[in-house]
Order: structure tokens, then sequence, then C-alpha cells
């Protein structure tokens, strides 16, 4: 899951550890947001979201295979084949 | 925070009881393990001198973190910080198998050499084994 954590924060000229401490994490969590190399928790999501005033969906964004999966389980879920 | 607090304080009432019930506990072992012999008072001297000093180095550091709140900020933000409890979940998860191999590896070798060796090894093995299966059972019911 990619995310635009690093563009937004810049934008906002935040630094790294004020962002950590405003969601209460380490800045070396948000280095690894940033980087791509950990995936945030649905409240740190919403943390983030709150933080930015974007939608959770605007700020982290699902990879293409991501959502085809997700398509796929729709096209194929009962509820879905009633409708 | 206040929870994170509230924990500490327990935590160094508990450390401070096990520091001043250090020289009863002493005592106390040197005389259950009287007659025993040097290697085994000794190991379990050891161990409660071990005890002793992570709980003083426990009580120091929660006592200087109840007094200094930029401390106790940063202490508590490593402490629930999400990514670091990810580290530690992965470490877990992945050490189950490092280690059951590898003491299984190193019992099948000790079996070359010293079969009491070879049939302790197996033991921890299958300790390890059932300890992550009662645990694993408990999560499942919890979760």
């Amino acid at each position: 899951m990619k995310n635009k954590i690093q563009e937004m924060r810049k934008a906002r000229r935040v630094t790294q550890q004020e962002l950590a401490d405003a969601l209460s994490v380490t800045r070396q969590t948000i280095i690894s947001l940033e980087n791509g190399k950990y995936n945030a928790s649905l409240v740190l999501a919403h943390k983030a979201a709150q933080f930015f005033f974007v939608p959770i969906e605007e700020l982290f964004i699902f990879e293409d295979d991501e959502n085809i999966d997700i398509a796929e389980a729709l096209l194929n879920s009962p509820a879905f084949r009633k409708n | 925070m206040e929870d994170f607090r509230k924990k500490l304080k327990i935590r160094s009432t508990v450390l401070l009881i096990i520091c001043c019930l250090a020289p009863a506990l002493y005592i106390a072992l040197r005389l259950i393990t009287k007659g025993a012999s040097d290697f085994a008072q000794g190991l379990s001297m050891g161990l409660l001198t071990s005890i002793e000093v992570c709980s003083i180095i426990g009580l120091v550091e929660a006592l200087v973190l109840l007094r200094n709140e930029k401390s106790l900020k940063e202490k508590y933000i490593a402490v629930t910080d999400e990514r670091n409890k990810a580290i530690e979940k992965e470490t877990a998860l992945k050490f189950l198998p490092v280690s059951t191999y590898g003491i299984g590896f190193a019992a099948v070798a000790a079996g070359f050499f010293d079969i009491k060796i070879c049939i302790t090894l197996t033991a921890v093995m299958l300790f390890n084994l059932l300890v992550f299966l009662a645990l694993k059972a408990y999560y499942m019911k919890k979760m």
C-alpha cells in the first residue's frame, strides 16, 4: 500500500518528529511509513488522515492488485449476485 | 498515558518489595539449598542475584520516568508504538521455528555423544512446542 505522507508532510512544512509526536509514534515509524516499509494500522491511518484533514483513501493508496482482489471478492459475493 | 503511569507506579511498588525482600530471600534460599551441591547452590544464588539486579535497575528506571514528564512521554511512545509492537510480534513468530529446528538438530547431534544432553534438548524442544500450542489455543479463544 502506497501513501502520500511524505508529500503531505512536506507540503505542510511539518517535520517527521512533529508528525510522530502528533500521532504518538516514534520518528522511525514515520520514516518506515514514508519509505513504504511499513503499513499503518487502521487506527494510525485514521489519525494520520485526521492530522492532514484528508480522507484516508486520499492519504493511503491501494496498489492495483489489491483493488482487483477486492473487486473480485465483491463480484463473487452472494450479496452482490442477488442485486 | 495515565494508564501507563499507573502501571509504572504498580511496577515500581512490586520491584521495591522484591528489593526489600532480598536479604530474607537470600537467607531462605541458603536454608532451602543447604546440603545441595556447590553448583546447585551457586546457580540458585546467581539466579536470585540476577533477579535482584534487574529489579534494582527496573526500579531506578521507573522512578526516573515517574519524575520526568518528558522521559515518561518518550518511553510511553516507544512502548506503545505500533511498529515496535509489530517488530516484536514478527520476531516472536520467527523465533519458534528457528529455535525448534535449532534445538532439534542440536539434539540429534548430541545423540552421538551424550544421551542425557540429547534427551534434555528434546525435552526443551517439546516444552517449547507445548507452550506455543497452549498460547495459540489461548489466543484463539481470546480473539
